[in-house]
């Protein structure tokens, strides 16, 4: 059963004040440029791709924290496209979205503990008290230990590991069905990122919970998910299982990504880094296949002139000529 | 001959709650022409070691003991004039967030030419901005840019810029603390290229922070690996990755995500240490699963092996 569905999603910001509206130099901004996926539940599904390609926009859409602007958000057979905040409270203690900065996530005044209970006491799920006690235990369960001790710290006497630790006791005391998380690591070191990615696979096992690991690292999104999409512009550019995609890629801009990440293995087959300049304006989107200005397989007509659509079974690529047969 | 060579150095933080010693006992040498990265997790110290080489210590440090031999002279006894001049023209410095380091309301241009004409590099503005431009041609970024202000780049050209005004009046030595750690994995690669061509075109020795020890594993000739503000681990790259001597460069190694490895969940138990109140003896011992007699209460003393140095009672 899919706990969420996502039909031809669009968010286009429209950028510019009045002058500009009258003068005709308005900016649309298409962020998300027509996103279609299903989460199954208890599933984790990555979303790839580099700063700019729309991950952090589609997030936020899909839990309603931004307005569409076109397109079918169904949140456990609910549709929420269009749902009203009143009725939405309801629906979000079981949605829940972690960022990237642990940092600006956390209130720095408030100890960590009533940062984690409190929550629970606003969706009014348990006085303070009860709340107090959950907290301390999700702090056990986190690594925070002596649990007493750390609930009464503050934010700035934590680590950015710590800090982020914090952050998922805050979104997993309410037991969502489904998490969110933005680029929870990219601000963590490295040898650090596997222990939390490991915490977050704990909790959605726990809870049955599914999970949308957004990140622009391959190596993240192998750790944590069952499927990848990997969005360029707006657009997932090609999505199917994570491991299989990572062996054998179908899209030109999953090989450049792949051919990104660092390894220490000497000598590995790693595909050779062809991909040109940089990721486009996307109030200016390329014609035909977004991707052919940096493609390095573009034919110069076709990929110029006519979009490719995704297009395969359990694993599909938008591209005239994918690299998998 | 060494370009570089760092001799027990010890930097202090003078904190409210105490002195916090930041570095500890470091030592390394820097060949021309040579690539060291610095990797360990964060607050290891690699900042304070790398930024105590220009003179670029934040106020509550300082060193308190140890020399910084560069090009043969020491740089721990030089007056903040000299070590200006230095800076630019011998030791380029890029940092992690270019933000920071660039005026936002000046043109790149602008700020280029003003180094330029700092350390006396050319003749004329004119002269200067001919210079500015070429710089930036050779980091990959069209020459007439120079007319951009800081946040009409992205994230990645902004980095470029920096790496452009860090090294046009050709630095024997780049140092580069973090570059890439806020930007995408595309244009970090970008971006190491672009360091590993400059290097061999200068014959540019470079100094590379990270945290990412496969990062350091594609493009340093040497590495250095820090932990608790001691380096427990240096020798050259291959040697370090294919063979680690010390248990933490094992487990660092270990723990780091890598997609051409099978897959696995390894981390490294428990966490780095307060350097307020390091652990006794071997302070990796609390997280060591190699630990034995007396790594709890005696330090291991750096010992050479083999082409490397390692600081770990395994080893004598
Ligand atoms: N201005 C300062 N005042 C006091 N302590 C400091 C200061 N700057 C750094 N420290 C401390 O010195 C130690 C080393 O810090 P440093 O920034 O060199 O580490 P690092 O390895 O570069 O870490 P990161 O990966 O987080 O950049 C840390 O314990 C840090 O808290
Ligand atoms: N509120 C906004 N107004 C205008 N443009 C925006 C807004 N939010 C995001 N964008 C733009 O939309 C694009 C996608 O952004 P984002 O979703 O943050 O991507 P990612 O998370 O993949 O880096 C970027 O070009 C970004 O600048
Ligand atoms: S459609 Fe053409 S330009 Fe686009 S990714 Fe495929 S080969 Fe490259
Ligand atoms: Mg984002
Ligand atoms: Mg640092």
């Amino acid at each position: 059963m899919a706990i969420l569905e996502v039909e031809d999603l669009k968010k286009h910001f429209t950028q510019g004040d009045l002058i500009d509206r009258l003068l005709g130099r308005v900016r649309i901004v298409k962020a998300v440029d027509g996103v279609s996926f299903k989460l199954n539940r208890g599933e984790t599904l990555a979303l790839v791709g580099e700063s700019g390609s729309g991950k952090t926009t589609t997030g936020k859409l899909i839990l309603r924290l931004l307005e569409p602007t076109s397109g079918r958000i169904v949140f456990d057979g609910i549709d929420i496209t269009r749902m009203r905040e009143g009725e939405l409270r309801r629906l979000r203690p079981r949605m829940q979205m972690i960022y990237q900065d642990p940092y600006a996530s956390l209130n720095p005044r408030m100890e960590v503990g009533k940062a984690i209970a409190e929550p629970l006491v606003v969706h009014g799920r348990a006085s303070w008290s009860e709340a107090r006690r959950e907290a301390l235990e999700m702090l056990e369960r986190v690594g925070l230990t002596p649990a007493r001790d750390f609930y009464r710290r503050k934010p700035i006497q934590l680590s950015g590991g710590q800090r982020q630790r914090v952050v998922i006791a805050r979104a997993m005391i309410l037991k969502p069905d489904l998490l969110v998380a933005d680029e929870p690591v990219s601000m963590i070191d490295v040898s650090m990122r596997t222990s939390i990615l490991k915490l977050l696979l704990d909790f959605k096992r726990e809870y049955n919970m599914s999970m949308i690991m957004i990140t622009h690292d391959l190596a993240v999104a192998r750790l944590v998910a069952d499927r990848t999409a990997v969005m360029y512009l707006g657009k997932i550019v090609e999505i199917g299982p994570t491991e299989d995609m990572l062996h054998n890629p179908g899209h030109p801009y999953t090989e450049a990504l792949i051919a990104a990440a660092p390894t220490i293995v000497r000598g590995a087959r790693k595909p050779s880094l062809r991909i040109r300049g940089e990721i486009a304006d996307p109030s200016r989107i390329p014609s035909g296949c977004r991707f052919h200005p940096r493609c390095p397989y573009s034919d110069g007509s076709k990929c110029v002139k006519e979009e490719p659509q995704l297009a395969g079974d359990s694993r599909m690529v938008a591209c005239h000529y994918p690299l998998t047969r | 001959m060494a370009l570089l060579r760092i001799e027990d150095l010890n930097i202090d933080y003078m904190t409210l709650r105490g002195r916090l010693r930041a570095v500890k006992n470091a030592s390394l040498t820097l060949g021309e022409g040579e690539w060291l990265s610095i990797v360990g997790e964060s607050g290891s110290g690699k900042s304070t070691l790398a930024m105590a080489i220009p003179g670029l210590l934040l106020p509550p440090g300082r060193i308190a003991s140890g020399r910084i031999i560069f090009q043969g002279r020491d740089l721990t006894g030089m007056s903040r004039d000299e070590l200006r001049r230095i800076r630019g023209s011998e030791i380029g410095v890029v940092f992690q967030d270019p933000l920071t380091s660039l005026d936002p309301l000046r043109t790149i241009g602008d700020q280029m030419v003003e180094a330029i004409m700092e350390h006396r590099a050319a003749d004329s503005k004119r002269e200067a901005l001919e210079m500015a431009s070429a710089a930036l041609e050779s980091v990959g970024i069209p020459g007439n840019r120079v007319k951009y202000y800081p946040h009409q780049l992205s994230g990645g050209q902004r980095q470029r810029v920096m790496i452009a005004m860090a090294v046009m009046l050709k630095p024997r030595l780049l140092i580069a603390d973090e570059p890439t750690t806020a930007l995408d994995v595309i244009v970090q690669a970008s971006i190491m290229r672009l360091l590993k061509s400059l290097q061999r075109k200068m014959g540019m020795s470079i100094i590379l922070i990270t945290h990412d020890i496969a990062l350091a594993a594609e493009v340093s000739d040497r590495i250095a690996v820090m932990y608790a503000a001691e380096i427990v681990e240096e020798g050259p790259a291959e040697q370090v990755i294919e063979e680690p001597l010390h248990p933490y460069t094992e487990a660092l190694i270990k723990s780091t995500p890598d997609l051409w490895r099978e897959k696995t969940l390894y981390s490294i138990p428990g966490n780095p240490p307060d350097l307020r109140n390091p652990p006794s003896g071997c302070r990796f011992h609390p997280r060591c699963h190699k630990a034995f007699e007396p790594c709890k209460s005696r330090e291991p003393r750096p010992t050479r092996i083999r082409g490397r140095t390692v600081a770990c009672h395994l080893y004598g």
